[in-house]
């Protein structure tokens, strides 16, 4: 059948419906319900709404919790389109080669995944796909099977962002995008406030320069700022044509929270480790099949290895999954999920996303969620038989996070849901971008000044900061002087090129490595992988030391260059557990003020809501809180002062978060330390942040509400940025994606050194290079969250502040004492450092 | 039975304390019987060596470490210097600016006698041109009761040797610990036995963490001051909570 219509290439999503290219998208449509019916389903209208959007060219935005059909709404929607171009096309035209849809995975491990998922319609969809084909490109495809794919494109492509960007920087994209009509970005919202959401908006601003008529579509779970994730897919000026479709899709959750026996005391000040375990094992023996997620690898490693030991004939059918696992390994704990095989898998976040595993009937959350979105992503990853309710139980490690485990239920019950901020300004994935559009035919500045701005990541770019990237690109940054016989894009004929072959094939195997600790392989000496682990952790190791990982007791027998050579252990005792860095969230603004307000109902009962259950087995330490010291409430800043054996602490509970505590610390610790040479350490959690020094500072709320001024916020953050060594170790991630350190495995000796070491040559001898400046930006915006910092300290302002001095560590000064340093900050000279550390230890000794 | 000889750190070039082996601030050591100024791992055009690859690193750290070994060498009025190896990084890196600079700053110390003990950097360079006014390259230098070299033998002390060994290669540095958790990494001196390991001259160059053990002797060693550490990094290691 031919429908003689146009099809809506390039009018709004609304208009092409009107115009006529109703016919095709009618009758795909109707293959559609009638494939639905065949496997007796139905399909929701806002299946239907995609389908049809997509089908005249429109692009959007569609949320829906996980396992609601979210794929096959776009996907089948992208057939639409592909039957509506066909129809449109004059009947001599020969269709281009290429693929006609492009679908953006956020990991690779997914990417077969998806490609089953999108393959397995296809045959009952015939006629209408007929010939269509599905396949992948991502850092692990070999040459052989890119050379294949090259040769022969699928209709649909699944690729990753790294992977897009790398075939954008061929010499040939022109014509591998020539039949491009519909792209997809899977878990937009994975993507949205990350660098490798940026490349994305590149990359797609990119595809719409090469294909002006492109609809994109970006698959999303729910945020509160679903507007921003639209325009960054679609670039601001996308906005108004494009739709956000949402799924309305009531799905059924039940959520629940371990709650200890009642006790007199909690231990070691509230910490439980593994004492819910055995509540636990009997959650997992009800279900079928659970997923156990840890919000570390550590936690997951020491959780699979509990439950290992605890049920030994549930050997088999027990898996750990996270990102330092080796990949086969962790392939096989996936396929023993989708097939039912497995009881139990422990898991970190490396299983949030990904295609549904059908039999989990259940989900574990140990430790807080620390957040409302990733408690409902973990949740959804439960329940998905038809008719099944979605059930997580929070199994919270500490006495405090019984409270935070309340909190996220009650925000669930509530329909609230946190927002997530899309990247602006980062100059070093525009550096990199400039760079790979240089590798394929290279660019003319206008042209790629406007298509940059053309996305919402560079929308406000200002004229210096783009000559400042062209510059850097292509002599290294603007002091001609400093960077003799450098380049790596140059001009010829008012258009930009990369500068030579061997350039181009660097910056290809440089593009998108997500920047992280050198790691360290694990290695059977009898052969075989086990995955990786940070360098930091192996290396304070020795030979004959034993730890835990993968799952697995090991002995380290070697440590050879990049490569840990390890050997099984006898017994469990005595084992160390990697610590890795990240993974961590810091509790939302949201979820820390409904923590507070819990902590101040549960002071004052009778007066609102009931207590809930989770904070009632909290109340015995709540109650020696109050004695020991007070609770905190929304009114008042409580800080605390100790005098322990290292010297003075002072613990602040604003109740901010993690990161803006961080900032906090780092900030007071600055003003303290500007008038008087001192050295600080510095701790914090999501509840609040401790200072120490060796000499008494600050101890009365006049001179506190001094140091937690919001005047002067900004130029003081900077300032103690310096005294800190936060930016220069920030400056790694940035040196990766602006191409400064190799992001190679192995790769030329003579080129190798560390970001921090090009950090150091970079203040001294280029100190305006706006990378340096972005790793200070980045420091405030991502690391310490400015805004919600200078909110916090502006709401401080507004608040009693009431200092009390404890004489041994309160309930709520325990965990972030136990958090041990996490940073520090001097104003003193190193020789006297070094006196004063030496004292310390001559002291320490004389002690014992 | 190895040779005794004496270490000690000076707090400024000018005022050396009485010892066989002096060490300065600005990570060079000097002999005073040979009136002999040592330094190691300078890996000149190490940027240029980088910028040919495509990658951006400012010059200027090779001018600046140049100018610091001048003026090391006017302060100490040395007789000689012994660059014990990786004096430049690569061949690639040897640009004709790198060169020149170079022989420009040995011009301005003339009275000096410069000698290079070959390290594996400067051999990927093949001959060492003539032009650069360095006076002679070895493989290994001896002069009892000291053995110079750029790559010490594995492991670190060689007990059946005569001599006391001075080398390079490692680029050792250090990190300390406080009990209240104050922590300072920097480049260092290690000696242990009859070895003393020169910390890297050049200022863009990484390092090697030194694990501390019973009977090795560290120095901090810093542009401005170099500093005795040993008891330091005994106590500290005895302390680990």
């Amino acid at each position: 059948m031919r429908v003689t219509a146009k099809s809506g290439r390039g009018s709004g999503p609304g208009s092409g419906r009107r115009q006529g290219a109703d016919g095709t998208s009618d009758t795909a449509v109707a293959t559609f319900h009638a494939w639905f019916g065949s496997r007796g389903w139905q399909a929701f209208p806002f299946q239907e709404e995609v389908w049809r959007a997509l089908a005249s060219g429109g692009s959007g935005v569609l949320h829906a919790p996980t396992g609601t059909g979210k794929t096959l709404a776009a996907w089948l929607g992208a057939i639409a389109r592909s039957r509506a171009v066909d129809a449109a096309r004059p009947p001599d035209a020969e269709p281009a080669a290429g693929p006609r849809v492009v679908w953006v995975t956020p990991l690779r491990a997914l990417a077969a995944d998806t490609v089953r998922a999108l393959t397995e319609p296809l045959r009952g969809l015939r006629p209408l796909t007929a010939g269509w084909t599905v396949g992948m490109r991502t850092g692990d495809t070999t040459a052989a099977d890119r050379r294949r794919l090259r040769a022969r494109w699928p209709t649909a492509l699944v690729t990753t962002p790294e992977t897009l960007s790398i075939l954008l920087s061929l010499e040939d994209a022109h014509d591998t995008f020539a039949a491009l009509e519909t792209v997809v970005v899977d878990e937009w919202h994975e993507l949205l406030s990350t660098k490798r959401g940026v490349q994305t908006e590149l990359a797609l601003a990119r595809l719409r320069a090469l294909r002006p008529g492109l609809a994109s579509w970006g698959l999303s779970a729910t945020l509160a700022n679903l507007d921003d994730a639209l325009a960054a897919l679609v670039g601001p000026g996308g906005v108004t044509a494009a739709r956000l479709v949402s799924a309305h899709v009531p799905r059924r959750l039940e959520i629940e929270t371990l709650v200890p026996q009642p006790m007199e005391r909690f231990p070691w000040a509230g910490h439980m480790g593994m004492r819910l375990l055995p509540q636990v094992l009997e959650a997992i023996d009800r279900a079928a099949t659970t997923l156990v997620f840890t919000n570390t690898r550590s936690q997951a490693e020491r959780w699979y290895e509990a439950i290992r030991t605890a049920r030994p004939a549930w050997r088999r059918a027990l898996a750990l999954h996270h990102g330092s696992v080796d990949r086969e390994l962790r392939s096989h704990a996936e396929e023993g999920l989708r097939r039912g095989k497995l009881k139990c898998v422990v898991a970190t976040s490396s299983l949030d996303l990904g295609v549904d595993f059908g039999p989990v009937e259940q989900v574990l959350q140990v430790g807080s969620p620390k957040g409302i979105a990733r408690l409902l992503q973990r949740a959804g990853r439960s329940g998905h038989a038809p008719g099944a309710v979605g059930r997580l139980v929070c199994v919270p490690t500490h006495a405090l996070e019984l409270i935070e485990c309340a909190a996220a239920r009650m925000a669930v019950a509530d329909g609230v849901v946190e927002a997530r901020r899309p990247l602006t300004g980062a100059l070093d994935c525009l550096a990199q971008h400039m760079v790979t559009v240089a590798c394929s035919g290279g660019f003319r500045e206008t042209d790629l000044l406007a298509e940059v701005r053309g996305t919402r990541a560079f929308a406000a770019l200002d004229d210096a900061s783009w000559r400042w990237a062209l510059d850097f690109a292509a002599r290294g940054g603007p002091a001609l002087a400093a960077y003799p016989d450098y380049a790596r894009i140059k001009e010829r004929f008012g258009r930009w090129y990369v500068a030579s072959k061997s350039l181009a094939r660097r910056h290809r195997m440089s593009i998108g490595t997500i920047a992280g600790d050198a790691t360290v392989e694990v290695r059977w000496v009898r052969g075989g992988r086990l995955g990786t682990v940070e360098e930091s952790f192996i290396s304070r190791l020795a030979a004959g030391d034993r730890f835990l990982f993968a799952g697995r007791p090991l002995l380290l027998f070697r440590l050879d260059g990049l490569t840990a050579w390890v050997k099984r252990a006898r017994g469990t005792t005595s084992l160390q557990v990697p610590r890795w860095n990240g993974g961590r969230m810091p509790l939302s603004t949201l979820l820390s003020a409904a923590v507070l307000d819990l902590v101040r109902d549960a002071a004052r009962p009778g007066d609102g809501r009931p207590v809930p259950r989770e904070v009632q087995a909290v109340l015995p330490l709540l109650e020696v809180q109050s004695r020991w010291s007070r609770l905190p409430d929304r009114d008042t800043l409580l800080l605390e002062r100790w005098q322990g054996r290292d010297g003075h602490h002072a613990f602040l509970f604003p109740f901010a978060g993690r990161l803006v505590h961080e900032g906090l610390a780092a900030l007071v610790a600055w003003r303290i330390a500007r008038g008087r040479p001192s050295t600080l350490t510095l701790a914090a959690t999501d509840w609040g942040f401790e200072l120490a020094g060796r000499d008494t500072f600050a101890a009365d709320e006049r001179s506190w509400r001094r140091l937690l001024s919001p005047d002067r916020l900004l130029e003081d953050l900077l300032e103690c940025l310096n005294g800190t060594e936060m930016a220069r170790r920030h400056f790694r991630e940035i040196a990766r994606v602006a191409g400064l350190v190799s992001g190679a495995r192995r790769s030329d000796r003579q080129t190798q050194a560390s970001a921090g070491l090009i950090f150091d040559v970079l203040c001294e001898h280029d100190a305006g290079n706006m990378l340096l400046s972005q790793a200070r930006r980045e420091v405030l915006e991502r690391h310490f969250e400015f805004r919600r910092l200078r909110d916090t300290l502006e709401s401080l302002a507004t608040k009693d502040i009431r200092v009390v001095e404890t004489s041994r560590l309160s309930p709520l000064a325990f965990p972030i004492w136990a958090e041990h340093i996490q940073s520090r900050l001097t104003t003193q000279g190193w020789l006297e450092r070094i006196a004063d550390m030496a004292r310390e230890l001559e002291d320490a000794a004389g002690d014992r | 039975m190895p040779p005794d000889v004496t270490i000690a750190a000076a707090e400024t070039p000018a005022t050396m304390p009485a010892a066989d082996v002096i060490l300065l601030p600005g990570r060079a050591a000097y002999l005073p019987a040979t009136q002999t100024l040592l330094v190691a791992d300078l890996h000149l055009g190490k940027a240029a060596t980088f910028r040919r690859a495509g990658i951006p690193v400012p010059e200027g750290s090779a001018q600046r470490d140049l100018s610091r070994l001048e003026r090391l060498v006017t302060d100490t009025a040395a007789r000689r210097l012994v660059v014990l190896g990786d004096l430049f990084h690569a061949q690639s890196g040897c640009t004709p600016a790198v060169l020149d600079e170079f022989s420009a700053s040995r011009s301005r110390i003339p009275g000096t006698e410069v000698i290079l003990v070959v390290g594996n950097h400067d051999r990927s360079l093949g001959r060492i041109p003539s032009a650069l006014g360095i006076d002679s390259c070895l493989r290994t230098l001896d002069e009892p009761p000291f053995h110079f070299v750029h790559e010490p033998a594995t492991p670190l002390v060689e007990p059946d040797r005569e001599a006391f060994t001075v080398a390079g290669h490692l680029h050792p540095t250090l990190a300390l610990r406080s009990p209240s958790g104050d922590r300072i990494a920097d480049r260092c001196f290690v000696a242990e036995g009859n070895l003393l390991v020169l910390p890297a001259f050049g200022s863009f160059t990484g390092g090697h963490r030194v694990e501390p053990v019973a009977g090795m002797r560290l120095w901090i060693a810093r542009d401005d001051g170099v500093v005795d550490v040993t008891r330091f990094a005994e106590l500290a290691s005895r302390s680990v909570r």
